[in-house]
């Protein structure tokens, strides 16, 4: 009886780590979808620490842009002339590295349920349709 | 306490415990699965993203491991045989544990115009 809780209080600590590591890999998933869509379709202007633009030519002396950046454990995206929506919550940081051999990567941290980072592995692999500028 | 009483609780905290246990098992091995399905889902689609980045895809692709969470995973990409004038090629990405071939795998097509 003895060795019966300990077995089940490390089962519990097991169970409720990994739990948080799947919601926070959860969190980081609706992150990619919305930028791998945007990546696909424009062109990167500046990627950097918590910071990524991406730009379009709209038309002539006009050019739509989104922007993404975190907020407060959020990632927003803002379209040019739109008000800045949610993306995704629990996103701790992200880093997007510049366009190298025809791929963009971005790296993301998440915040788990208990305040922990998991960073997303593998990073997220991106390949711009309209090619790299 | 009669020895009864004592048989009868051991065997109401056996059948509690033997629940308990089995339900946090259960939940163990089911996100464990889920972890490694979520896994092979991304890095079949980053070897889809990094083929098309190229202007050219060349058949045969050369299968290639990574390893992820201390477990090594094997990418292999398959071109299945399409008809000559259907002007695309198909890749198929398969991605499975290096430990255990014998798993689920998660195969996604593409197809390049």
């Amino acid at each position: 009886m003895a060795a019966i809780f300990p077995v089940f209080f490390l089962l519990y600590r097991v169970e409720v780590t990994w739990g948080d590591s799947t919601q926070a890999h959860a969190s980081g998933l609706l992150a990619e979808e919305s930028l791998l869509r945007d990546l696909r379709v424009y062109q990167v202007q500046t990627a950097d620490h918590n910071s990524l633009v991406l730009t379009s030519p709209a038309g002539p002396n006009q050019t739509y842009s989104v922007t993404y950046s975190v907020d407060s454990g959020r990632l927003m995206r803002t379209a040019s002339g739109s008000p800045p929506t949610v993306v995704a919550h629990g996103i701790k940081e992200f880093t997007a590295y510049p366009c190298s051999l025809g791929l963009v990567r971005v790296a993301i941290v998440t915040l788990g349920t208990t305040g922990t980072a998991v960073s997303l592995e593998p990073r997220l692999s991106i390949a711009p349709r309209q090619g790299c500028p | 306490m009669g020895l009864v009483e004592v048989l009868v609780a051991s065997a109401l905290m056996a059948v509690a415990l033997v629940v308990l246990l089995g339900s946090l098992s259960s939940l163990l091995l089911g996100a464990r699965v889920a972890e490694r399905r979520t896994v092979e889902m991304r890095l079949a689609r980053n070897q889809i993203e990094r083929l098309m980045a190229p202007q050219t895809i060349s058949c045969p692709v050369p299968t290639v491991t990574q390893s992820v969470d201390h477990v090594t995973y094997s990418i292999e990409t398959t071109c299945p045989p399409v008809p000559s004038s259907a002007g695309y090629i198909e890749l198929k990405v398969t991605v499975h544990p290096l430990q255990d071939p014998s798993s689920q795998t998660l195969v996604i097509d593409r197809v390049q115009q």
